[in-house]
């Protein structure tokens, strides 16, 4: 294809740009500084852009978030009150062992005793020890 | 037929219940200790211990043999125990209770496996000391010990094998005061005596008895 030198001359002649070419340049101007923008956005929480969206559905999910904070410390609380409980249970039976002991040993020693130093005519001893 | 389908829950915890409350039932060794109950308003001076399985394994876990060497001792004698049931009543006056409710405990006493292996009448004052031994064969799988005083009455019925050289050796320890009084230097062991044996002792106060 051959271009002539009018041809050429045609296509380089000055134009007139029109009436705002000024605010068209500007309008590109600040549309590239906007696009510039839009990584700082994605800096932002992503519950706080969740919140502007779905403000129903955010509100939901903190609900939810505080119920299942509130039962874990609610099941916490009642397996410590529970343990609680079983130490406290356990220290009551280990205290009855002590009295049962405490009995028993000296109701033994006191029926071996008596056996070992009873006078013979006043009373009837019989061992199998 | 209907009815007694419909019914099935209630008659299985009757029959349960029935079943559970018989003798060939019951806890091998477990003495029946209710009917002294009525003398709780009698005493001055009441100690009712009972102690099942599950809080003695509960006990035992709370004893820690880091914390005290005697708990551990106390672990180890209470470990296989099956239960310990003790009533014991001290009163102000004497005679606070009848002749029955003692012979209510002995009867139970006389029932297979158990030996007295220590018995003391005092005639004068009526006391009675006994300490019985329920064997299963070589092993001791039950003790009893019955004191009878005119001004208290003692049961400890211990269930499951009891180390009674062990029970004995925990006097001054655990909380537990040693040997009362002047304790005979040569304190006895308890051995099984040989079925049918009777000791001279014996023979002589029976003839002592007859005379």
């Amino acid at each position: 294809m051959h271009f002539s030198e009018y041809d050429l001359r045609a296509a380089l002649k000055r134009k007139d740009p029109g009436a705002g070419f000024t605010q068209r340049v500007m309008a590109r101007v600040n549309q590239a500084e906007s696009k510039a923008e839009q990584p700082e956005r994605k800096r932002t929480w992503w519950w706080s852009r969740m919140w502007s969206l779905h403000p129903v559905l955010a509100g939901a999910l903190a609900v939810l978030l505080v119920v299942a904070a509130a039962s874990m410390g609610f099941v916490r609380y009642q397996q410590a009150a529970q343990q609680r409980q079983e130490a406290q249970k356990a220290r009551a039976a280990e205290q009855q062992v002590r009295l049962a002991l405490r009995i028993t040993n000296t109701k033994m020693n006191q029926v071996l005793q008596r056996v070992n130093t009873q006078p013979r005519d006043n009373s009837i001893r019989r061992e199998t020890l | 037929m209907m009815t007694v389908l419909k019914h099935w829950p209630r008659i299985f915890l009757a029959l349960a219940l029935t079943f559970a409350t018989l003798p060939g039932f019951a806890q091998p060794g477990k003495l029946e200790l209710k009917n002294l109950d009525k003398l709780s308003d009698k005493a001055s001076e009441v100690n009712d211990v009972t102690l099942d399985q599950s809080l003695l394994q509960l006990a035992s876990a709370f004893l820690s043999k880091e914390r005290d060497p005697d708990e551990a001792e106390v672990k180890d004698l209470i470990k296989n125990l099956k239960g310990i049931y003790i009533k014991s009543f001290e009163f102000d006056k004497p005679n606070q209770y009848s002749q029955a409710d003692v012979e209510g405990i002995r009867a139970q006493l006389t029932g297979p496996g158990w030996q007295r292996i220590v018995q003391n009448i005092e005639k004068k004052s009526g006391e009675l000391n006994e300490i019985y031994l329920l064997k299963q064969g070589e092993q001791v799988a039950g003790m009893t010990i019955l004191v009878a005083e005119p001004n208290e009455l003692t049961v400890v019925n211990i269930v499951g094998p009891i180390d009674m050289q062990k029970l004995g050796e925990l006097s001054g320890h655990f909380g537990i005061p040693d040997d009362i009084g002047d304790k005979p230097k040569n304190k006895p062991k308890l051995k099984q005596r040989t079925e049918g044996t009777t000791s001279s002792t014996e023979k002589k106060e029976a003839r002592d008895q007859k005379k």
